[in-house]
């Protein structure tokens, strides 16, 4: 008889959880209904930095058959929408080298300039070093509803090979990819 | 009851960890992806290297390898695969031509428009083993004729010959296969130096005869 009534009780606090569970749920779905998906994420992002990237999921930069000494240029514009501060970084995501045909590693030979476009059109440099070194990078804080646009150069630079012309053949055909992912970290 | 108790456990850790987690704003960095590609060019965008069996117009008459029989073009493929073997050579003091090896031919257009002429030098490398140098005298020939320079200026669509000569020496290993190289560097106005090169291997294998 106990064993039975263990059961029932079981099944009772199961059925009891469930409907809470979709009580719940409705209630939180109704409340969102009337809400654009930005209100959405808003919502869910009250007192949180939200960040909109002008390239999101895009190349910034894109250049075919560079030599030694040229460059590939491109902007992003980056917004805090949300409602709280973030700090601004950016670093490399899963970089790929496709080596060409005599095996260089291109990222070795790119070098890279971050420089921030002000709202008068005057640009400061706020980070440069080769593409290969490069790690999270803070570039600033944003408040809430503030924009930064940024330009991205990358430049093939390669010295004359001290001798020979294995050196200097070995980058051709190379290829490089990699992504940028931009984050906005909630201050503390 | 045991049980109970370590549910009862597992559901409070929960409830504390998503309550620290969330008061963290650790779930909340917001973030995004953009990308960046390139790629570097090649010198086969500006100018090709080409044998007898992969000659764009079909021309003939390239130089034949030293001994082979039946008579073998010494050179073969096209661009990055070209190689060459120039056959077997005596250890005597000895001079061999060999005109037309390979053909060295610019393409129709150039990659940048701007630029309508480039300059292709010809040098050579010495077999990297022992640093002797059994290749003399390496030319860039107009197709069919024998006066050639080892730099010269090239329109689009252009098509060279380049012409060598082996110099055998007594002081040569017998039995040892010589791999020298003749490098072509590519230059225009305006362009890099020291990018555009082709490494051409050959091999001449000291036979005695």
């Amino acid at each position: 008889m106990s064993r039975v009534g263990s059961k029932t009780g079981l099944v009772l606090r199961a059925l009891i959880a469930a409907a809470t569970t979709v009580v719940a749920l409705a209630l939180v779905t109704t409340a969102l209904a009337d809400l654009s998906r930005v209100d959405k994420f808003a919502l869910l992002y009250e007192g949180q930095p939200l960040i909109v990237n002008s390239k999101a999921g895009e190349s910034i930069v894109r250049g075919r058959d560079l030599v030694p000494g040229q460059k590939v240029r491109g902007q992003v514009r980056i917004k805090n929408k949300g409602t709280g501060a973030g700090v601004l970084y950016v670093r490399l995501r899963r970089p790929i080298d496709t080596p060409g045909p005599w095996g260089g590693e291109l990222s070795q030979k790119l070098v890279l300039t971050i420089r921030r476009i002000d709202r008068g059109g005057s640009l400061h440099t706020v980070w440069r070093g080769h593409l290969s070194a490069m790690g999270k990078v803070r570039l600033a804080v944003l408040r809430p509803g503030a924009v930064r646009r940024y330009r991205f150069i990358v430049s093939f630079q390669m010295r004359p090979p001290a001798r020979g012309h294995a050196v200097a053949n070995q980058y051709q055909l190379s290829r490089f990819r990699t992504a940028f992912r931009w984050q906005l970290v909630p201050v503390e | 009851m045991r049980r109970r108790v370590i549910g009862l456990t597992v559901l409070a850790l929960l409830a504390v960890t998503s309550v620290a987690v969330a008061g963290s704003g650790a779930w909340f960095h917001s973030q995004s992806d953009s990308y960046v590609s390139v790629q570097a060019a090649h010198v086969h965008d500006w100018l090709h290297v080409y044998a007898e069996d992969t000659d764009p117009g079909g021309l003939t008459g390239y130089a034949v390898r030293r001994l082979s029989s039946p008579p073998t073009p010494a050179a073969s493929g096209q661009d990055d695969t070209v190689v060459v073997d120039l056959g077997g050579f005596p250890d005597v003091n000895q001079a061999f031509e060999f005109a037309r090896t390979i053909t060295v031919m610019t393409p129709a257009t150039f990659p940048e428009p701007a630029v309508t002429q480039v300059t292709v030098a010809v040098t050579l490398l010495p077999d990297p083993a022992t640093g002797s140098q059994i290749l003399r005298q390496v030319k860039l020939v107009p197709v069919g004729e024998t006066k050639g320079a080892g730099s010269v200026t090239m329109a689009a669509g252009e098509q060279l010959q380049v012409d060598l000569t082996v110099r055998t020496r007594k002081q040569l290993e017998l039995g040892r296969t010589y791999a020298p190289r003749v490098v072509l560097t590519l230059t225009y106005a305006g362009g890099p130096v020291d990018y555009f090169v082709w490494e051409i291997p050959m091999t001449c294998a000291v036979v005695g005869l």
